[in-house]
């Protein structure tokens, strides 16, 4: 193998004699060369330069109508310091070969003055000095001891992650860590040491991180972090606990176990400050405040939203606990016809026992839900214990029963809710005529093609779709727009006004008149009086669900 | 034209995890695209070598063209898997660098005369030893023809 054998050449040339001339001239100058490429016009050689890396440029400068200096900049984009790009020319001139100095080619030959000779002495040059630059380059923005970034690098990416966060909207976290015995250490074990022990934090910092994430060395014992992409604060604890993490482990220094703590502290943007110096001072005086507390501990500048994190991230690991030991339970509420009180489906509500014969709040624990990926996971297990009691009716006897369950349209946003169902109806079909999904959502959502497609799927198969909370949830009317929904249900918060609200009334009636029109079922949530019951009958509201029936009971 | 050869697997005994991640680090950081694995101690490089155990499915991939080795390791150290490694027809000839601690220990190893291709010291930054990996890399893999097999 020879020294240039995985280099990638790119030469930009529109004469074809030229480069097989170059080709011929650069094999025999440096021997065995991975691969070189041929671009022969000026359009090629853009779209090679944009798509792929190469280690060495030669230009032509006529390009046709284009000039082969005009690349170099395009080149310089792709590359922290760009690899050597050499600039050809048919005659020699001097005002060119000074544009292409200037624009930063690294050197200038006079084609018909080529020899092996010559191109491989400037092959070698350019690549020296190119490494030199890379060197020189690298220099200004790594720590060497480490290879993190530098405080100069650092600072720059701070304010790059500034402005990137005020476009996307995204919080980020400047975490910034100081070890909690570094001078015992170096005292203790001498310098050598001490710079091991660095190197070697910093390669579990790294590996503790996402690839998104910014890990910096300051200085000193001095660590900074930039946490990106984060869902929600708790996300945060969620983060910085993993960096704990890696201390807990001894480290080895010339054979010895040696243990080091860290104390961080934790700014958040916007929340905490909106510019550079303001977050960088605020992570400082939350790392003063851990060391306070008695090291190998982490605090956020706002202790507010550091506990509501930590509050939420415990909430959260609790209940992926108790979803995986089958601790919830649904209960079931009749949906009955208004005229005879015949019973038209159960909806099934998820409920989380606690230890005092109680119930966790519901609302409280789906909205962490919602916030994490759990909120699926908590899906699939609703869907699967509906089918488990359609299951258990179906051995009964009992066939007129159905079940209504809350979903997500977000649910049905990945392939693996939808593969669930139609496992589940592979191996018994009857579900499908039996189940209906409640959509509904706090926020507003964007739904994709894709999904309206699985819910097609779905539909057809004899699923039905209920719009939940009909006249006050988001995306109501353009669901209806969207899906083949079966039914819609008038939220509670309007049923219950009817008797006193003249703007309610005519709301359910426009409601009841609008579910009629697109022959829609509509159901009346949070009946809890006769004279509501009376009055939606008399609108020919078909359906009702609430105290007045039934209160949700486990079965 | 080289395109298509796979880069030669190196391979690292060595019971420190922080310094197996170093060097995974560095041979990415040097661009090298060099598979690595590691092993823990001298006896599960004489499995690893041999395809044995939980390495057996090894069996039919080429034994790597580096061996970096670790001196002290718990289980068996790193003389006494030199000397197995250098008694043996078929991994005798893959070249081996001792990674040692201090220019002492080197010293000492040295005089051991193990048939080790190179002794070298543990670079402390990581700068050094992204550099000193590409040396070793390009001196064992571009410079020196190995032996035929």
């Amino acid at each position: 193998m020879g020294k240039y054998s995985k280099f990638k050449v790119l030469i930009v040339e529109d004469d074809e004699d030229d480069y097989i001339l170059l080709e011929a001239l650069l094999i025999e100058a440096v021997g065995d060369i991975g691969s070189i490429v041929w671009a022969e016009d000026f359009k090629s050689a853009q779209t090679k330069i944009a798509n792929e890396h190469f280690d060495f440029y030669f230009l032509d400068n006529r390009l046709g109508a284009e000039l082969g200096v005009e690349l170099i900049l395009e080149i310089k984009q792709q590359y922290e310091t760009a690899p050597p790009i050499i600039m050809l020319s048919g005659v020699d001139d001097y005002r060119t070969d000074l544009d292409a100095m200037e624009r930063g080619a690294d050197d200038y030959l006079i084609k018909s003055e080529l020899t092996s000779y010559l191109l491989e002495r400037t092959f070698r040059y350019s690549l020296k000095s190119k490494d030199l630059e890379a060197k020189l380059a690298k220099l200004a923005h790594y720590d060497s001891l480490t290879g993190l970034y530098n405080r100069s690098l650092f600072n720059e990416l701070l304010i790059k992650t500034i402005q990137q966060s005020e476009r996307s909207g995204q919080k980020f976290a400047l975490v910034t860590l100081d070890l909690d015995n570094f001078k015992f250490i170096n005292d203790n074990y001498g310098h050598p040491a001490g710079d091991q022990l660095l190197t070697k934090i910093a390669r579990r910092l790294k590996h503790s991180t996402r690839s998104s994430d910014i890990v910096a060395r300051l200085g000193g014992d001095e660590f900074s972090l930039l946490l990106k992409d984060v869902k929600n604060d708790s996300d945060f604890v969620k983060l910085v606990e993993n960096i704990m993490a890696i201390f807990q482990e001894p480290i080895q220094i010339n054979s010895k176990s040696v243990s080091v703590t860290t104390s961080a502290g934790i700014a958040i943007f916007p929340t905490d400050a909106q510019i550079a110096n303001e977050l960088i001072d605020h992570s400082d005086r939350a790392m003063y405040q851990a060391k306070a507390l008695g090291r190998n501990n982490y605090s956020f500048y706002n202790q507010k939203l550091h506990q509501e994190a930590i509050v939420k991230h415990k909430l959260e690991l609790e209940l992926n606990c108790a979803i995986d030991n089958n601790l919830l339970c649904l209960h079931y509420q009749p949906i009955v016809a208004l005229d005879s009180g015949k019973i038209k489906s159960y909806e099934a509500l998820l409920r989380w026992p606690d230890s005092d014969n109680g119930f966790r709040n519901t609302e409280e624990f789906i909205e962490v839900a919602e916030e994490s990926s759990l909120i699926l996971k908590i899906g699939d297990w609703v869907f699967k214990q509906a089918c488990l009691q359609l299951e258990i009716w179906s051995e009964q006897g009992i066939n007129d029963r159905h079940i209504a369950i809350n979903t997500s349209a977000n649910q049905f946003n990945s392939d693996d809710f939808t593969e669930l169902i139609l496992k589940y109806v592979r191996k018994s079909p009857f579900l499908a005529q039996k189940l209906t999904f409640e959509l509904t959502e706090r926020k507003p959502l964007a739904i994709s093609s894709k999904t309206v497609k699985r819910l097609l799927v779905l539909s057809e198969l004899g699923f039905k779709f209920s719009v939940d909370d009909f006249g006050i949830g988001h995306s109501s009317i353009s669901y209806l727009r969207a899906f083949p929904m079966d039914s819609i249900k008038i939220d509670k918060s309007i049923i219950q006004n009817i008797l006193t609200s003249n703007e309610d009334l005519a709301l359910c009636t426009a409601i009841i008149a609008l579910g009629k029109a697109l022959s829609l079922d509509v159901i009346a949530e949070g009946v809890e009086t006769e004279e509501i019951a009376n009055l939606l009958n008399s609108l020919a509201c078909p359906y009702a669900q609430g105290y007045l029936y039934a209160k949700p009971m486990p079965l | 034209m080289n395109q298509s050869m796979t880069p030669i697997r190196i391979h690292m005994c060595d019971d420190d995890p922080d310094d197996q991640l170093l060097v995974t680090d560095a041979l990415e950081e040097a661009r090298l695209g060099n598979p690595i694995d590691f092993t823990n101690n001298g006896k599960e490089l004489l499995q690893y070598l041999n395809r044995e155990g939980k390495y057996s499915h090894l069996i039919d991939q080429p034994l790597p063209g580096l061996i970096l080795l670790d001196l002290n390791m718990p289980v068996m150290d790193g003389r006494e898997v030199l000397s197995k490694i250098k008694q043996h027809d078929k991994f005798r000839s893959i070249p081996i660098i001792v990674l040692t601690t201090s220019k002492a220990e080197a010293d000492i190893a040295r005089t051991y005369d193990m048939g080790v291709n190179s002794f070298i010291i543990k670079p402390v930054s990581f700068d050094s030893l992204v550099e000193m990996i590409k040396s070793v890399t390009d001196y064992w893999f571009h410079l020196v023809s190995l032996p035929k097999k």
